[in-house]
C-alpha cells in the first residue's frame, strides 16, 4: 500500500466528556485507516459517538487523546482558526437536514463555498455547472431551496460539499429525512462523486438498505468501532460463496 | 459583500421596513437640526456678529446684554481701562411705521459709536464708519419689504425719521430685524436716565474690569435669556432620536443574527470564519445606514425648499456631514452586539439540528 492513498488516519483516538465530577467516555482508543475512493458506513445504536466522531473528523472538535492525520497532517491539535481553514478547504459535510442557504439559489449556494475559499471565480463556475450536472439539478440552477424537493434538496447540499474539492466527505444520516427511493438516490450520488473523484467518505446511518452501496461498514458500540465483516462479504462476494 | 446583498434582495420588504423607520428617525434629525440652527440664527445672529473681540456688561447681567445697564460714567471707566478704542452698545427695540399701505415693522436698533466700530458686511451703500448724523445701515430684510437706499424710515415712538445709508447682510436678533445707528444721532428711544448703554464692545486683547463681566460674542449669544434652554432642549431630543435609531437598527440586525444562528453554525462548519460572516452583517449595516442618511438629507433638503418663508430652517452641508458620520458610527456600534453573537456561534451544533 502506498502512503499518499491514505487520506485519513485515526490513532487511538479517545474522547472524554467531563460529566459533574465523573468523565464518560465517548470514543474509546479508535483506529481507522481509509484511503482515495473509499466510501465508509458507521452504524450502531443512539448515542454510541457516531457523530462525534465525525465532528472531530470534521475538524470541529479535538480528541482528547490520539491523532487524526488527515491529507498527512496531524490535524488533532490544531489551533480553531487552523481547524476553520482545514475545514475550508479539506472538508465536506453532508448533514441530516440540508441545512441550505434560505436566500441563496441553488447556483449561488455552491458559488458561496468557492467565495469562501477565494476560489478564482471561473474554476468556480466551472466546478458548479459540472456538479450541477451530474446531480441532475441544471433545470434548478435558479431556484430558490424553498421551491424544491426534500431528495433535491439533499443533492444540493451533496454538490457544496464536493465544491471545495475535499479530501473527505462526512455525512451525517443524509438520508434521514428521506424515503427509502430518493435516500438511496442520494446515497449513490454520493458514492458517484467519491468514485469519480477519488475522495474518501463518511456516512452515518440507520437504514440498513443504504449499506450496499458502501465499501466498509463500521458498526460503532459504546464508543468502540468494530469492522462489519459480513458486510464486506456482501459488498465484494468471495469466489466461495458464488 | 456576496452574502449580504443576495439576502437584502430576498428578503427585500425587511430591510425596506427597517431602511423607512431609520429614514423617518433622521429626517426628523435633521429638520430638527436644521430649525434649530435657524432658530438659533433668529434668535442670535446679530450678537454672534458683532464686530468686536470682547463685550462688556455690568457684573447683574451674568453676560446678558439685554438685562445689563452701563451709565455714562460706567462707560468712561471701562473705556479708560481698556487701551484699544472702545464702542458703547445699545440695544432698543422699537417699530417703524410703515409707508404708505404698509404694516409697521418691529425691529431693534443696535446703536454703536460708528468711529470706533469695526466694518460690518453690508450687501449695499455705505458702512458703519461712512455714516453721519440721522443716516442708518439697516437688515437685508427691509429690502425684500420694498424700501431702498435713501428711503426715510420713521420711528414710531420718537417721530424721528432717518436715512437707509445702507444694508446689512442678514442680522436678526430675538427674530427681529437689525438697525445699525449712531448712539449720539438720538433716533433710538432713550432708556432709564441713569443705565444708557447695555454694553461695551472693543477689540483686542482680554482686559477683566473690576465690577464688570468681559465675555466673547459666543459667551454672549449663549448668555441670551432662554437661548441655552431652547438649544439644549434640541440637542436632548436629537440625542435621543440618536439612541433610538441605533437601538432600533441594533436590536433588528442582533434578531435577525439570533434567527440565523443555525444557518451561520453551517457557514461556520463549512469553513467561513467569523470575520467572513461579521464582515456580511457590517456591509448591510453600511448599507442600510448610507441609503437612510442619503434618502433622508435629500427629503431635507426638499422639504427646505418648500417651507414658507416665515419659518427659522438652516441646515447646512457641515452639519449633515457630522450628524451622518455620529449615526454611522453609533450603527456601527450597534452592530458589535450582533457580532459579538456570531463569535458565540459553535458550529457543532449546527449539525444533526433540523432547521
Ligand atoms: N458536548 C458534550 N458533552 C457531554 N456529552 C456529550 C457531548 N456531546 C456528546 N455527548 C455524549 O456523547 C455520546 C455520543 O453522542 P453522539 O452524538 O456522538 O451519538 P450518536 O452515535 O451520533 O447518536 P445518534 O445516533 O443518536 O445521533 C452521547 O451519550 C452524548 O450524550
Ligand atoms: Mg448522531
Amino acid at each position: 500500500m502506498i502512503m499518499s492513498e491514505e487520506i485519513l488516519t485515526l490513532q487511538h483516538l479517545s474522547k472524554f466528556f467531563p460529566d459533574g465530577d465523573r468523565t464518560i467516555t465517548v470514543l474509546d482508543d479508535i483506529s481507522l485507516s481509509m484511503k482515495e475512493g473509499e466510501f465508509v458506513a458507521i452504524v450502531g445504536p443512539s448515542g454510541s459517538g457516531k457523530s462525534t466522531l465525525l465532528s472531530i473528523i470534521g475538524a470541529l472538535l479535538t480528541p482528547t487523546k490520539g491523532k487524526v492525520i488527515l491529507d498527512g497532517k496531524d490535524i488533532s491539535a490544531f489551533k480553531p482558526a487552523q481547524l476553520t481553514a482545514t475545514r475550508a478547504s479539506n472538508i465536506g459535510f453532508i448533514f441530516q437536514s440540508p441545512n441550505l442557504i434560505p436566500y441563496l439559489t441553488i447556483k449561488d449556494q455552491l458559488l458561496l463555498i468557492g467565495k469562501i475559499n477565494n476560489i478564482n471565480k471561473k474554476a468556480n463556475r466551472n466546478k458548479m455547472n459540472e456538479l450541477v450536472r451530474e446531480l441532475g439539478l441544471e433545470h434548478r440552477v435558479n431556484n430558490y431551496p424553498s421551491s424544491l424537493s426534500g431528495g433535491e434538496k439533499q443533492r444540493v447540499a451533496i454538490g457544496r460539499a464536493f465544491m471545495n474539492d475535499p479530501k473527505i466527505i462526512l455525512a451525517d444520516e443524509p438520508t434521514a429525512s428521506l424515503d427509502t427511493e430518493r435516500g438511496r438516490t442520494v446515497v449513490e450520488k454520493i458514492a458517484y462523486e467519491v468514485k469519480t473523484r477519488r475522495k474518501a467518505a463518511i456516512m452515518v446511518t440507520h437504514d440498513e438498505r443504504m449499506l450496499g452501496v458502501c465499501d466498509r461498514v463500521l458498526h460503532m458500540e459504546d464508543g468502540k468501532l468494530i469492522e462489519d465483516n459480513q458486510a464486506e462479504k456482501k459488498n465484494h462476494p468471495t469466489p466461495a460463496q458464488t | 459583500m456576496f452574502l449580504a446583498l443576495k439576502e437584502m434582495k430576498r428578503a427585500k420588504l425587511r430591510y425596506i421596513l427597517l431602511s423607512l423607520i431609520m429614514v423617518s428617525i433622521l429626517f426628523l434629525v435633521f429638520f430638527m437640526t436644521g430649525l434649530a440652527n435657524g432658530l438659533s440664527f433668529a434668535d442670535s445672529s446679530s450678537l454672534q456678529k458683532i464686530k468686536a473681540d470682547y463685550i462688556v456688561t455690568n457684573e447683574e447681567a451674568e453676560g446678558a446684554v439685554i438685562n445689563s445697564e452701563l451709565t455714562q460714567e460706567q462707560f468712561k471707566e471701562i473705556s479708560s481701562s481698556i487701551e484699544e478704542p472702545a464702542s458703547p452698545l445699545s440695544l432698543t427695540m422699537s417699530t417703524i411705521t410703515g409707508k404708505e399701505n404698509q404694516k409697521d415693522t418691529d425691529m431693534i436698533y443696535f446703536s454703536v459709536d460708528p468711529e470706533h466700530y469695526a466694518d460690518l458686511p453690508i450687501i449695499e451703500g455705505k458702512n458703519i464708519s461712512e455714516i453721519t448724523g440721522k443716516e442708518v445701515l439697516v437688515n437685508e430684510s427691509f429690502k425684500k419689504d420694498g424700501y431702498e437706499l435713501n428711503d426715510r424710515l420713521i420711528d414710531e415712538s420718537t417721530e424721528k425719521t432717518m436715512t437707509i445709508a445702507g444694508f446689512i447682510e442678514n442680522q436678526t436678533y430675538s427674530f427681529l430685524p437689525v438697525i445699525y445707528s449712531d448712539i449720539d444721532s438720538g433716533i433710538h428711544p432713550t432708556k432709564s436716565n441713569e443705565g444708557i448703554y447695555n454694553a461695551v464692545v472693543y477689540n483686542g486683547a482680554k482686559t477683566d474690569i473690576a465690577g464688570f463681566d468681559t465675555s466673547t460674542n459666543e459667551e454672549a449669544v449663549q448668555s441670551m435669556p432662554g437661548y441655552s434652554e431652547t438649544q439644549g432642549s434640541f440637542t436632548v431630543m436629537k440625542v435621543f432620536m440618536f439612541i433610538i435609531s441605533a437601538f432600533v437598527s441594533a436590536v433588528f440586525f442582533y434578531v435577525m443574527t439570533i434567527q440565523k444562528t443555525n444557518q451561520f453554525g453551517v457557514l461556520k462548519a463549512m469553513g467561513a470564519t467569523t470575520f467572513y460572516i461579521s464582515k456580511s452583517i457590517v456591509t448591510q449595516v453600511l448599507l442600510l445606514t448610507l441609503f437612510s442618511l442619503s434618502a433622508s438629507a435629500t427629503a431635507v433638503v426638499g422639504m427646505a425648499q418648500i417651507l414658507p418663508e416665515g419659518v427659522p430652517f438652516q441646515a447646512s452641508v457641515s452639519l449633515v456631514l457630522v450628524t451622518g458620520a455620529v449615526f454611522i458610527l453609533l450603527n456601527l456600534a450597534g452592530s458589535l452586539l450582533s457580532l459579538y453573537k456570531v463569535t458565540k456561534i459553535d458550529p457543532l451544533e449546527a449539525i444533526g439540528r433540523s432547521e
